[in-house]
């Protein structure tokens, strides 16, 4: 049984870093190019893991996060806010909660990996 | 009494008399006053100097006659008041000269009474007619004026017991004779001073007193008058009074003119008139029919010099009108309200605005303001009738037609005789401000995108290299995709600092433009192989097509050109995610034609007028930061030649053309 984690990130090259930085997880990882893709793929199957960039295309960043912390079925998803933008102007954006965390870009692969494994402690992979 | 006393009785009287005089001619300037023309007084006067030689010489005096005749002789004219004295004079002077020494002192005490009663019914005529509400200070003054006729009367009688006594003493006869000879030069001393006084009064008189003929000819003017135009009165009798006006108030005078000469009301005007220095004399004028028995035959009136006044005046309406046209014609508007909000004032409304000034005086001042500015704008209105002043602070007003718009708003009392009268508020349409800020706010958010971005990821990439490269065994497909990725961020990164170069340059204008030699297709050689590689990245075909005849060399700035054609590639790559960019060149209508098309996205109609305006981008997301057409186009002015797009629409795929002219000298930007 692996982690499913969400990227939602509308940069293929960036989406391609977060893959090399991720590879030695063992985790299934599903791509979001957009707002309106990261909302549909969230419904099915359901992820352990969200990492979203706050600008994007269609639906921006923090629009799927309030959707998500509304809805309750994904209301426990940790989420890892990843930006160019500051802590605070994310803050200024979106109710940061216990579930969520946030790192600037850029970042380094053993910052990610520390942020995912804390996202994911106490959540056991779904079936 | 003794005869010198006598002697200044009769002064006493003289005097008593150019009182009377005066306040008579004080009055002169009432309606129902009609002086009659000149030669009409002078045979007026004559049979009044009859009646009065005639009075004189009856044996008692007629009072209630001698009245009348004082009464016909206020009648006349000013004129004809120094006439009638001068005719005094003149038979008191015939009759003290032809009688006997104790004679003549019995003639002068009579002259004296005639005079008494004369000017008695002078003044009470005078009163009647014109100070009717001051009866009483006549009837005082009349009463007074009798009384001292009795003195006069008793004097007399006293005198002709002296005079007896005198005659019988001869040897005191030299004597006599020399108090006489004083007597008779006081007397004629009283009657010049008389005449004096009256031209004095005359002279003295601050309004103008004239008549006119039936051709508006002056009949009669006074020293006012005189003085005033600077022509002697020779001058001026006979002359047209519109001779003196501004030739365009002529017509409006004499239409004045000829409603007074058939008998109308006309109202107190002013004119203008032009004295003999040229300059111009405003007048208050008065002027009524004078009629004679009856019947008018002329005109007559008082003139009141309003020079003063009416330059006081047109220097108030001048700075009147040029502080209207001032506040008019500022940009900002300026409203005066009154405690309520009311408008009261307001300067202009837009022109575009469906609504007149009209519409908007009267109206609820925050009612064209967005509810959520209203206490704002209300508290600082209170504020102003409490004599504070605001600062500036900035609102959304809603016109019904002119849609909302941002303005900065000051609001600050109007003083009027220590009291707030209304509130005056200065608003400045602050909508350019607004959308500029936009634009930079914009800007700054798109450039540090444009810059943080590719950083990230080159930084990223980096870390992830060091990684590998430390790792054994080193994994050389993923480092070398790694290598890439960091490469195509960093040429990214170089485009947009270039941009932000060019930026700067646009600021400061283009800058001198060189004259090369340039082989078009070489041209598009280099921009092809330069674009290739981001062409590949993004899975696009680029391709040239360039004539098989070839084409002539231009003349022109290649650096400028190559980063012209790039540009337009790079933008053609970025809206296009499958299909191909095609680099074309031809000649047209003597002119090099070059043009870049894509299949993407297309450009709709209201966009495709916008893609050349400084910083504009369809959306904040996109790419760059909106200045590499702005500076094509300036590249290409610069060279006489003409740039533009065309594009069906979304998803038409857009094509950018430019011209060149052939083998010109460019010229300088």
């Amino acid at each position: 049984v692996k982690y499913r984690i969400l990227i939602v990130e509308d940069d293929l090259e960036l989406q391609e870093l977060y893959t090399m930085m991720l590879d030695t997880l063992d985790c299934e990882l599903v791509r979001a190019l957009d707002g309106e893709q990261a909302l549909k793929k969230l419904a099915d199957p359901l992820p352990d893991l969200v990492i979203l960039d706050i600008l994007l295309d269609k639906v921006m960043g923090d629009e799927v996060f309030a959707q998500m912390r509304r809805v309750p079925h994904y209301a426990g998803i940790p989420v890892i806010v990843v930006s160019v933008l500051s802590a605070d102007r994310c803050e200024d954006l979106m109710a940061m909660d216990g579930r969520t965390f946030f790192l600037r870009k850029p970042f380094r692969r053993e910052n990610l990996l520390e942020v995912v494994r804390k996202a994911l402690a106490g959540t056991t992979p779904e079936a | 009494m003794d005869i010198s006393t006598q002697g200044r009785d009769l002064q006493t009287l003289r005097q008593r008399q150019g009182a009377m005089a005066e306040t008579w001619y004080r009055a002169i300037g009432h309606p129902g006053y009609v002086p009659l023309p000149a030669d009409q007084v002078r045979a007026r006067l004559a049979d009044l100097t009859r009646e009065v030689i005639t009075l004189f010489l009856a044996e008692s005096l007629d009072r209630e006659r001698a009245e009348q005749v004082g009464k016909a002789l206020v009648d006349l004219h000013l004129v004809q008041a120094e006439a009638l004295d001068r005719t005094v004079e003149v038979l008191g002077r015939e009759l003290v000269a032809g009688q006997p020494e104790t004679e003549a002192a019995q003639q002068r005490m009579r002259l004296a009474e005639l005079l008494g009663a004369v000017a008695a019914g002078y003044f009470r005529h005078a009163c009647r007619a014109i100070l009717g509400e001051q009866e009483a200070i006549r009837n005082a003054l009349v009463s007074e004026l009798q009384a001292k006729g009795q003195q006069l009367r008793q004097a007399r009688d006293e005198l002709e017991v002296r005079v007896q006594e005198r005659t019988a003493e001869l040897a005191r006869a030299n004597e006599e004779l020399r108090a006489e000879i004083a007597v008779r030069r006081r007397a004629e001393q009283g009657l010049r001073q008389s005449e004096e006084k009256y031209r004095l009064l005359v002279e003295s008189f601050q309004d103008g007193v004239y008549a006119l003929d039936m051709e508006g000819r002056f009949t009669f003017v006074n020293e006012v008058i005189v003085q005033r135009f600077g022509w002697s009165r020779e001058e001026l009798l006979g002359r047209s009074t519109f001779d003196l006006m501004r030739p365009e108030d002529r017509s409006r005078v004499r239409g004045n003119f000829e409603a007074i000469i058939r008998g109308e009301e006309v109202p107190i005007y002013e004119l203008a008139y032009v004295n003999a220095e040229g300059r111009e004399v405003w007048l208050e004028l008065n002027t009524s029919a004078l009629r004679v028995a009856g019947e008018i035959v002329g005109a007559q009136g008082v003139s009141r010099d309003v020079t003063k006044r009416k330059r006081a005046e047109q220097a108030l309406q001048e700075s009147e009108e040029r502080w209207r046209s001032l506040v008019e014609n500022v940009p900002d508007l300026v409203i005066s309200v009154d405690r309520g909000g009311q408008v009261l004032y307001i300067n202009r409304v837009d022109e575009q605005a469906a609504e007149t000034v009209q519409d908007i005086i009267g109206t609820d001042l925050l009612s064209w303001v967005q509810s959520g500015f209203r206490p704002a704008l209300r508290e600082a209105i209170d504020a102003a009738f409490e004599g504070r002043r605001s600062g500036y602070f900035e609102l959304i007003a809603s016109g019904a037609s002119g849609g909302p718009v941002w303005h900065a708003v000051r609001v600050g009392p109007i003083w009027r005789e220590g009291r707030v009268a209304s509130a005056m508020l200065v608003a400045r349409d602050i909508r350019e401000q607004k959308e500029i800020q936009e634009i930079k706010d914009n800007l700054i958010r798109d450039v540090s995108h444009e810059l943080r971005n590719p950083l990230a990821k080159v930084r990223m990439s980096l870390d992830l290299l060091a990684e590998i490269v430390e790792a054994e065994p080193v994994n050389r497909e993923r480092a070398a995709r790694i290598g890439q990725l960091a490469m195509r961020n960093v040429d990214r990164l170089l485009r947009t600092v270039e941009g932000i170069l060019d930026l700067s340059r646009l600021e400061s204008g283009i800058g001198p433009i060189r004259d090369q030699a340039i082989v078009v297709e070489e041209l598009v050689e280099e921009a092809m192989q330069h674009m290739a590689p981001l062409a590949l990245a993004a899975n696009l075909d680029l391709e040239a097509r360039l004539p098989d005849e070839g084409l002539p060399t231009i003349m022109g700035d290649r650096d400028r050109l190559f980063r012209v054609l790039v540009n337009l590639i790079d933008n053609a790559i970025k809206f296009t995610t499958e299909g191909q960019v095609v680099v074309s060149a031809q000649l047209k209508d003597s002119l090099a034609e070059v043009a870049v098309a894509d299949t993407g996205q297309g450009i709709e109609p209201h966009v495709l007028e916008h893609v050349f305006d400084r910083f504009y981008q369809e959306k904040a997301q996109a790419e760059g930061v909106g200045i590499g057409l702005t500076i094509c186009r300036a590249v290409v002015q610069a060279h006489g030649g003409r740039i533009w797009g065309e594009s069906a629409g979304k998803g038409q795929g857009a094509t950018f053309r430019f011209t060149l002219p052939l083998g010109s000298k460019g010229s300088e930007a």
